[in-house]
């Protein structure tokens, strides 16, 4: 299905941007056409998975230049959950930094570095095009450590540089890695690839190529030996920023192994998936041993992000249908559920002025809603049902017990035990204890900053009981992406 | 209905969440109605479950992931289900008064009626994914109900324990369920009974009842994971009495007995849970002796309790699994009945030290009345109902020693640590009552003046001891209609027992006496036999190994050891991790799919210019990285850049040329205007020789590494590159000569706005920094770091 | 343009460009002072710009001419900026 309607991801936030760079000075109307835009751009995700919920697949040549020599945008099943849950995120987010973000960060065109952070972060969903997928990235991270060291305060530049050098050296292999594939196969279109890297004469040289791929995305997925830069770096800024990149940052790099790891390099499964699940099991078990050993309220959050990534990378690893199927669903419910508790440990940041658990303590008793919020949004977390984490890892114990491998039984589990025990040693220092004093803030009214936090709780506690339609969702973009055959002859051959 | 019976809770708990407030205190009276009404649908059922005309309910829910919210009501279930809401009636009740007006009264009432509506969910699930969602609920309201009284750290630890000990068997459970439905094909529990023989033939047989059983024996608090039972009894009392007594440890039971049809009467099963079994009844009634706090004593009673229940679900008989049920019920009666004394004795004497209570009698008679109604009956005397499911347990542990699996002389070991640990349980219900409310006056030192309690409490407990009698004069009434339909869905058949409390002299009658006999003459020497346990030691326990690991911090130095061996902060670590981890990927593949083909044919050919320039470049690298000012090291940097321009030059490419050096001329002079605050010497000079020999090694093998990935990668070319279409194309199709331009502004225009725009954003960054930075940049130096 | 000046006479010209780009390198290297590396890089832009010229005269075309040219300007640009720091005084010297 032909349509410019996928490229409103990239442009609503794009144009918006624009807007806002030229209102930079007039606060209220950069307020005012955020919030437009990010509901606008909500709704909008919102009708792109309705289309694409019949199975269809969308595209948009650009220029009109057809596949492989113009660049392709495709919005398949995937891409549509992916954009939508952005578009969720987008919108919570901003509200929550409205009401949170001070001045000078506002006045310094956090806004409209906040629109081009989605226009990068959509256009990776959405491009079909490997190379574009560079650009996008590109666009992604510049407005990521300009966000990241955005207040220029001493942590933020000390652990922003690390966060640019690590990813300037994965972009460069992003490019070796293109290079080389574009050797190989003398084409960047993912559906022109995913015809002729499988039929090459030496899958093994196919194979390199994945392997380099495989570090550049792991890097930005913070998979196991890759992930050093991100627990800290998400510790530094503002929680609203945390909690996008928590939610979003990674899972753009896990939703592009995805989408190669399926559709473009399923020559060698034995060899290549072998590798994934392996780095899959060791990311869920690395990240969550040291998220144990951690007192930080975001420290904890932040390692779990890295834990939370081998579900996904493992559920790929398995490659079947309701192995990846569990992986997208871990996915969506990650971006919810990790971004309500970056913004609950803001607001608890708020409340308390520390993010040590040391400093905390008895906060439910004056902050009841924002105690059982995040206890209702951890539990999810640890995959207590009937919340959203349950059914995403039991679909990945189903994949398991399906393909009689039982270690991922095994690692959904212990892993999930670990998260388990880390949340409730949060709740336990944090919410429960004996009262600490808190700084006083007259004029402050935590429940002002809650809407944003009880909103992801409320989809994360919905994403459980209306399992059944996410499940429909994930089942067929799991579908869409095992059997790539649609996704090429829509992307090659719809023009013709 | 029956949907509603058990969502009501839920519902009611969400309203109590909005009524909170205007309620007030009151909000006992507000949920007090709900079990009652809950218990009465269960009650107005006994009949249709007694003709198996149990109501069901089926809706699918997720059926992608087979998980059905069905529910069905047979005769186990609604045992389970009467106990639930009539005990949790009756602790509703008692807590309106029990508990003071001060305490979050709004948290304890919703967390209740989550407990029991997830009690509910547990023992009506037709599902075994419904059960095991119920299941964890339960754990959760357990969890908020211990650490009720959060600001004390024994709570904390308590609630931690439980927790962390019951979802650990909760995923064993989850896991075992995952399997059973992939050798099933389905969740629904009659469909699975349906394929028992075949879950029985699996390979994964022995895993699948191990991961079940550590989910019931955590539930149930059998050794040795009996350990968070005891610390669970930092909750209120209502909440001792009802979860971890009455009905929430015996969700485990329950579970055992959903699943023997399923996975029973294997050699496995049966040794594993009748061992297991016998061992806690042992070990609760050893322990329970050695304890101070009546609390304590209770729970480690309950666990050994609990312990005679499994064994007898374990021996696996028709006779034995209806003495189980039967014990179940009289359990759940007499050690409720002794929890909601308890809390009298704490509430009216401020103290529940049994070594300073002493002749209570005197100042609540009737409260030790009710007393000892609950302690005779949990020793088993006449004319309790005790006694008569005591009996039942003899005559069924008896029956192991000629049972179809021959232990040969070990199959004595059930009946004599059933003996054992009566004598136990014999002991300390008579030092419970003896002690207490007996032997002595009334000491003066108590907490507070002792007195009767309120009504509100004593009715109900007066309830429920008195059912002790009730059970014990009509026990065939409760058979028909209770008993024997439960123990029929678990064994299959409809057991014929007729409880009496004479059978004539038989060997049970004899383990009675022997029990009574011996246990008075222990009991004569109490104190001595106490002064003797207490210095006995308490191990093996798993508590040591709790301790250890959790609060002791074992796991979390070990997660910090982890961290610490390459967490280290150090950009330049985590650098040549990656790095490493590349070349690992690389070659790897390379050597293992051998796959190292290069030709050198299809290369440009290298002339003179090409050697000197490559010199220039070398030699400039080298003098950046071994240069020791900042001002050397940046015209080292350009001089690369200026050359690596001309070999754009060499290759043909204007564009580049020109972008290349641009790009160079404009660091130059941005490194210039920001080099003031930048420190003058490099670090490299400080670094020892090792370290930079290692850093020089990575980055040569890192740069030969991409060098082989290129060769290799253009040593095979295996498709046309579409570049030739541009060239073919650029002037008829998109009328434009430069095929660069081209390519950048029409055939890939998306990218190049792309990049504009991340071009824009650097912009937009560098001036949000300055800007922002003015006030850090200058005043900085006494911060931390 | 080809035919013009002999190829040879470009090689050998190429030749002793590159020669002394690598002792402007030389300079580089060994400095002493800050001036001297400036005043030899910017050399070196010359010696860049000479050989593109030449290297275009080798290959009989114009399309290098405009990279000469940015050398050319920017080369210049460069090193009035750094003859100004080095006028400025001490490298960490932080007054404003």
């Amino acid at each position: 299905m032909n349509t410019n309607l996928v490229i409103g991801p990239v442009m609503i936030p794009l144009a918006t941007a624009i807007i806002l760079i030229i209102f930079h000075r007039r606060m209220l109307a950069q307020k005012i056409i955020s919030i437009i835009s990010v509901s606008f751009a909500l709704l909008y995700a919102c009708y792109l998975l309705y289309r694409a919920s019949d199975g269809t697949i969308l595209l948009f040549y650009a220029s009109n230049w057809v596949p492989p020599f113009g660049i392709a945008m495709v919005i398949d099943m995937l891409s549509a959950l992916m954009v939508t849950a952005s578009g969720i995120l987008g919108f919570v987010c901003m509200i929550y930094s409205l009401s949170t973000m001070d001045e000078g960060r506002l006045r310094n065109f956090y806004l409209p570095l906040y629109q081009m952070f989605f226009v990068g972060i959509n256009g990776s969903l959405i491009t079909g095009d490997i190379f574009n997928l560079f650009v996008f990235f590109e666009i992604m991270l510049m407005s990521s450590y300009v966000l990241l060291v955005l207040g220029s305060e001493r942590g933020q530049l000390r652990e922003g540089f690390k966060y640019l050098i690590i990813n300037i050296v994965s972009s460069s292999f992003f490019l070796v890695a293109l290079g080389v594939v574009y050797s190989l196969a003398g084409t960047m279109n993912m559906a022109d690839l995913a015809v002729k890297l499988p039929q090459a004469p030496n899958q093994g040289l196919v194979t390199m190529s994945a392997m380099l791929f495989l570090l550049v995305f792991g890097v930005k997925a913070a998979i196991f030996p890759l992930y050093f830069w991100l627990p800290n770096s998400y510790h530094q800024p503002p929680p609203a920023i945390s909690a996008i990149f928590g939610g979003l940052l990674t899972k753009v790099g896990v939703y592009v192994l995805i989408r190669i790891f399926t559709l473009i390099f399923i020559g060698d499964v034995e060899f290549t998936h072998s590798i994934l699940f392996v780095l899959g099991v060791l990311t869920m078990f690395f990240g969550v041993i040291i998220t144990i050993s951690q007192t930080d309220f975001r420290m904890i959050l932040s390692y779990h992000i890295i834990s939370q990534v081998g579900y996904m990378v493992m559920g790929l690893g398995m490659f079947s249908v309701l192995a990846v199927a569990g992986a997208i669903f871990h996915m969506l419910h990650n971006i919810i559920v990790k971004t309500g508790l970056f913004l609950a440990s803001g607001i608890t940041q708020e409340v308390t002025g520390t993010t040590d658990l040391h400093k905390m303590g008895g906060l439910l008793h004056r902050y009841p809603w924002l105690g059982w919020t995040f206890f209702v949004t951890a539990m999810a977390l640890a995959g207590v049902p009937p919340l959203s984490g349950f059914f995403s890892k039991f679909m990945l114990i189903q994949a398991g017990a399906e393909l009689g491998n039982y270690y991922s039984i095994a690692a959904v589990l212990g892993v999930g035990f670990l998260t388990l025990f880390s949340m409730i040693k949060i709740f336990l220092y944090a919410f429960w204890g004996e009262e600490k004093p808190v700084p006083e803030r007259p004029d402050f009214d935590y429940k002002k900053i809650m809407p944003a936090c009880l909103l992801l709780c409320g989809i994360a506690v919905c994403m459980g009981l209306g399992a059944s339609y996410v499940c429909d969702f994930v089942l067929l973009a799991a579908e869409q992406l095992m059997n790539p055959q649609l996704y090429i002859d829509t992307v090659l051959f719809a023009a013709i | 209905m029956l949907l509603f019976a058990v969502l009501a809770p839920f519902v009611f708990a969400l309203l109590l969440i909005v009524l909170a407030k205007p309620i007030g205190n009151k909000i006992g009276y507000f949920a007090l109605p709900i079990p009652v009404m809950v218990f009465v649908y269960f009650l107005l059922q006994i009949p249709s479950a007694a003709r198996e005309h149990y109501p069901i309910y089926f809706a699918s829910w997720v059926p992608q992931m087979g998980i059905n919210l069905s529910l069905s009501l047979d005769g186990l279930s609604l045992l389970f289900a009467l106990l639930i809401s009539g005990i949790g009636s009756l602790v509703f009740w008692y807590s309106i008064t029990y508990l003071d007006a001060k305490e979050r009264l709004a948290n304890f009432y919703i967390f209740m009626l989550i407990f029991m509506g997830s009690m509910l969910g547990v023992v009506t699930a037709n599902n075994l994914l419904i059960i095991y969602l119920f299941w964890e609920l339960t754990s959760l309201s357990s969890f908020l109900l211990i650490g009720f009284w959060y600001d004390k750290e024994r709570s904390r630890y308590g609630a931690q324990k439980a927790l962390l000990i019951t979802v650990l068997g909760g995923f064993a459970t989850l896991a075992a369920f995952g399997l059973i439905g992939q050798i099933a094909g389905s969740y629904e529990l009659s469909d699975v009974i349906a394929k028992a023989a075949l879950i029985k033939n699996s390979p994964l047989y022995p895993g699948i009842v191990i991961l079940v059983l550590l989910g019931a024996f955590t539930k149930s608090a059998q050794y040795p994971f009996h350990i968070w039972l005891p610390d669970a009894m930092e909750a209120p009392t209502p909440v001792s009495c009802y979860l971890h007594s009455a009905t929430m440890v015996k969700a485990g039971i329950y579970l055992v007995a959903r699943m023997t049809p399923i996975l029973g009467s294997t050699m496995l099963w049966v040794l594993l849970i009748s061992i297991v079994g016998s061992v806690t009844l042992f070990w609760g009634g050893y322990m329970a002796l050695k304890q101070k706090d009546l609390k304590a004593v209770l729970a480690y009673s309950t666990v050994s309790q609990l312990g005679l229940v499994i064994a007898l679900f374990g021996y696996g008989s028709e006779a034995a699994v209806f003495a189980a049920v039967f014990h179940l019920l009289n359990h759940s009666v007499f050690k409720g009945s002794l929890f909601l004394v308890t809390g009298m004795v704490d509430h009216a004497t401020g103290t529940r030290d049994i070594t300073k209570l002493r002749g209570l009698s005197k100042a609540m008679p009737i409260t030790a009345t009710l007393a000892l109604f609950g302690t005779f009956a949990m020793a088993g005397l006449p004319p309790f109902n005790g006694f008569l499911s005591k009996e039942l347990f003899f005559a069924s542990s008896l029956e192991t020693i000629n049972s179809s699996f021959a232990l040969g002389i070990w199959s004595w070991a059930f009946p004599v640590l059933a003996v054992i640990g009566s004598i136990f349980t014999f002991i300390y219900c008579m030092m419970i009552f003896f002690r207490v409310f007996r032997g002595g006056p009334i000491p003066d030192d108590l907490p507070h003046h002792p007195h009767e309690p309120a009504k509100g409490m004593l009715i109900p407990t007066a309830l429920l001891a008195s059912m002790t009698l009730v059970i014990a004069f009509f026990p065939n009434l409760f058979a028909k209609w209770l008993l024997a339909p439960a123990a029929k869905a678990v064994s299959g058949s409809l057991p014929q027992i007729h409880i009496s409390f004479w059978h004539g002299l038989n060997m049970p009658l004899l383990m009675s006496a022997i029990v009574i006999g011996i246990g008075c003459l222990l009991y004569w020497r109490l104190d001595k036999i106490r002064i003797f346990l207490a210095a006995m030691p308490g191990r093996p326990s798993a508590n040591h190994f709790y301790d250890w690991l959790i609060p002791g911090g074992a796991l979390v130095r070990f997660g910090g050891r982890v961290g610490k061996t390459h967490m280290n902060g150090s950009l330049r670590d985590y650098l040549v991790y990656i790095l490493c981890f590349f070349m690992l990927l690389f070659w790897g593949t390379v050597i293992y799919k051998d796959i190292f083909i290069v030709r050198f044919d299809n290369l440009a050919p290298i002339g003179a210019f090409e050697i000197t320039w490559f010199v220039l470049v070398v030699t400039a690298i080298f003098t950046l990285v071994s240069s020791k000012k900042r001002v050397a090291g940046l015209f080292a940097l350009s001089a690369i850049g200026y050359s690596v321009s001309f070999f754009f030059v060499l290759f043909r490419a204007p564009d580049l040329t020109l972008t290349q050096l641009l790009v160079e001329t404009v660091s130059l002079v941005l490194f210039f205007l920001s080099f003031k605050y930048l420190p003058k010497d490099l670090i490299s000079s400080q670094l020892s020789k090792k370290y930079k020999l290692f850093n020089a090694l990575i980055s040569i093998a890192v740069g030969f590494s991409v060098t082989c990935a290129c060769l290799i990668a253009h040593s095979n070319k295996f498709y046309e590159p579409i570049s030739d279409y541009y060239v073919a194309s650029s002037k008829i199709l998109a009328g434009g000569n430069n095929i660069v331009n081209v390519i950048l502004v029409d055939f890939r225009g998306l990218d190049t706005l792309g990049e504009i725009s991340v071009i824009v954003i650097a912009a937009i960054g560098v001036s949000a920094l300055i800007s922002l930075g003015k006030k850090h940049l200058f005043k900085e130096d006494n911060k931390d770091e | 343009m080809t035919g013009i000046v002999p190829s040879l006479v470009l090689d050998i010209c190429l030749g002793i460009v590159s020669l002394a780009l690598l002792f402007c390198l030389y300079r580089i290297i060994v400095g002493p002072s800050a001036a001297d590396r400036a005043v030899a890089a910017d050399t070196m832009g010359v010696g860049v710009m000479a050989a593109i010229s030449l290297y275009s005269l080798r290959l009989g075309t114009t399309e290098y001419l405009s990279a000469v040219l940015v050398i050319a300007i920017l080369g210049f640009v460069g090193l009035v900026i750094v003859a100004k720091f080095i006028y400025g005084g001490d490298i960490i010297d932080r007054y404003r």
